[in-house]
């Protein structure tokens, strides 16, 4: 009788599987041991800058101290991150449509014009945050184009602005993804159907709204809720454009997660923070999977 | 009839020039960097914005010998460069295995994938931080090469997938049949065939590892810092050198840019898809 477990047998047999745990394997250990991690530290009073084996085991005091009002500027930061993604998510949304559409109409060429509209997904997100944070200053680049066309200056380094020019940076670095899927689903789209409907003399407007629109649906779904993922996690573009400021105008859950762990060196509270944008993060990827597995049972 | 083909041109040109128009309105803050880079110190913070001036090279000149740009780009691509490479040896015979066998769990493990890479960096970092300094790996290239993985590995998978899927099972068959083994029939088949989209992939990843910037930004120090993080250098607490910060920014952006136009065709095609897909 053949082993069971011999070598041979296990690679005649299994080799498909074989070739995909590697990759499945280190994925899973970046992602799951850093976690078990995480949770091991959130219940210890660990100093950035000393070693974990010194802590002091402290219980449940870290979550008390985040989630109770010892630090008062979680709530804060919450709504901060809820207005951000809102800002940007739908910022971007309605310019990369915009464009997408427009780039659509053109005979030819739109995809050349589509590779050069998406040049700022290319750059470093460090270098555009600090690119924008000059362009935002009383003397800047904004204000000269809103001085010329409104007469208008805007002090954008305030509590009442900041987060609005920290959201019109990220929109210009962000809208391109939608500019990139809109674009090839709309080119995508079938020539018959919108021929049919000319044809049935529907105007331009109605073939965008009733019929191209409607089709692209569950590609807004999911890419909105790709964007709204992102939007919660990224760092760099918030922390680089004002580092949260003035005072914590711009301070979203990301930068606060800095400011907690890395600048008040509180990394058991930090890892709270951390913990609960994963959490966040997983409820949101829970309902794109959810999308996806939808429109994939559609289309097959 | 000559009227309606007149009005249609004119609308042909009014697309055109709009789109020329947007284009040139959404990648100004982008030109106006480049120009700044080479503005004086005065000249940066003029108001109005001055266009024209005479040109000065203090900015890259400070940028390139005074802060030793070269140590930065070297450690950039000694992070890049085996990153890409490790990502494409692990994840083509896996999106390989997905494109064409069946095993449990195939989709189910298809969007593990897609889950774990959701992770958010600035979550894992104090994790990150802790295995780093304990397994004496803080400021090492090494320690960036693995970590990126995470995100460049299911992305590369979701991507070559339905490259492969692209390619005809037939023309494989064909090798099998003629004595080819499976692994002979991927080098000599599927890889040539779907070359190209796996060449944009690779150039992608590229591009990924050059411009990270939250887990270098606190897994290095001195030894292993890389170019993206090297522009926050230039805020200290009493001034910010922007002049230095532009010319610097124009140095490291132009690389990824020229990258992704060279790949134009299949950068679209690859994110789009990958979007589509997920």
């Amino acid at each position: 009788m053949k082993n069971f477990f011999s070598y041979q047998h296990i690679m005649r047999k299994h080799y498909p599987i074989l070739l995909v745990i590697p990759a499945i394997a280190i994925v899973l250990i970046l992602v799951v041991y850093p976690l078990l991690l995480s949770i091991q530290i959130s219940f210890y009073r660990w100093t950035y800058g000393t070693r974990l084996s010194q802590a002091e085991y402290i219980g449940l005091a870290n979550y008390y101290w985040v989630f109770f009002g010892g630090d008062y500027l979680y709530y804060t930061s919450l709504q901060l991150t809820l207005l951000y993604v809102l800002f940007q998510v739908a910022g971007s949304f309605i310019v990369g449509l915009l464009i997408a559409i427009l780039l659509d109409k053109l005979p030819r060429g739109g995809s050349v014009f589509t590779s050069f509209f998406i040049i700022p997904m290319v750059i470093m997100p460090a270098v555009a945050g600090l690119m924008w944070r000059l362009y935002f200053t009383y003397d800047g680049f904004v204000n000269y184009f809103l001085e010329s066309i409104f007469k208008i200056r805007i002090n954008w380094f305030t509590t009442d602005y900041a987060l609005i020019a920290v959201s019109i940076a990220s929109i210009w670095v962000t809208a391109p993804f939608f500019i990139l899927v809109f674009y090839a689903a709309l080119t995508s789209i079938p020539n018959h159907l919108i021929e049919a409907a000319r044809i049935d003399g529907a105007s331009e407007w109605t073939i965008l709204t009733k019929i191209k629109l409607p089709l692209l649906k569950s590609i807004i779904y999911i890419t909105l809720i790709i964007r709204i993922i992102e939007a919660i996690r990224s760092f760099d573009l918030p922390y680089v454009t004002f580092g949260g400021g003035p005072g914590s105008a711009t301070e979203v859950l990301a930068v606060h997660i800095n400011r907690i762990a890395f600048q008040f060196r509180q990394l058991g509270a930090g890892s709270v923070l951390s913990l609960f944008l994963i959490l966040l993060v997983t409820l949101l990827c829970f309902l794109l999977i959810k999308k996806l597995k939808e429109s994939w049972g559609s289309s097959s | 009839m000559k009227i309606n083909f007149l009005s249609r041109r004119f609308k042909v040109l009014i697309l055109y020039s709009t789109a020329f128009l947007a284009l040139f309105i959404w990648l100004l803050p982008y030109f106006f960097m480049i120009m700044s880079a080479f503005k004086s110190r005065l000249q940066v913070y003029a108001y109005p914005p001055v266009w024209i001036f005479e040109p000065t090279m203090e900015n890259f000149e400070q940028v390139i010998f005074g802060e030793n740009l070269f140590f930065y780009l070297r450690n950039t691509l000694l992070i890049a460069i085996p990153n890409t490479i490790l990502t494409l040896v692990i994840s083509l015979p896996a999106a390989y295995s997905f494109a064409r066998f069946r095993f449990v769990h195939k989709e189910n493990l298809f969007i593990l994938l897609l889950f774990l890479q959701l992770v958010p960096g600035i979550s894992v970092i104090i994790a990150y931080y802790y295995i780093a300094t304990n397994l004496g790996l803080f400021d090492t290239h090494i320690l960036l090469i693995i970590l990126y993985l995470l995100w460049n590995i299911p992305f590369t998978i979701w991507i070559v997938r339905g490259f492969f899927e692209g390619i005809p099972v037939e023309l494989e068959e064909a090798a099998l049949i003629d004595g080819c083994t499976r692994l002979s029939a991927l080098l000599r088949i599927v890889l040539p065939l779907s070359a190209p989209g796996v060449g944009a992939v690779a150039l992608l990843l590229f591009i990924f590892s050059w411009n990270e910037f939250t887990l270098p930004y606190f897994l290095t120090a001195l030894f292993a810092r890389p170019l993206s993080t090297t522009v926050v250098f230039y805020m200290s607490h009493t001034e910010i050198f922007w002049g230095r910060i532009f010319a610097l920014g124009s140095i490291s952006t132009l690389p990824p840019i020229a990258l992704a136009l060279i790949i134009r065709r299949y950068f679209i095609r690859t994110l789009a898809f990958g979007a589509l897909k997920g």
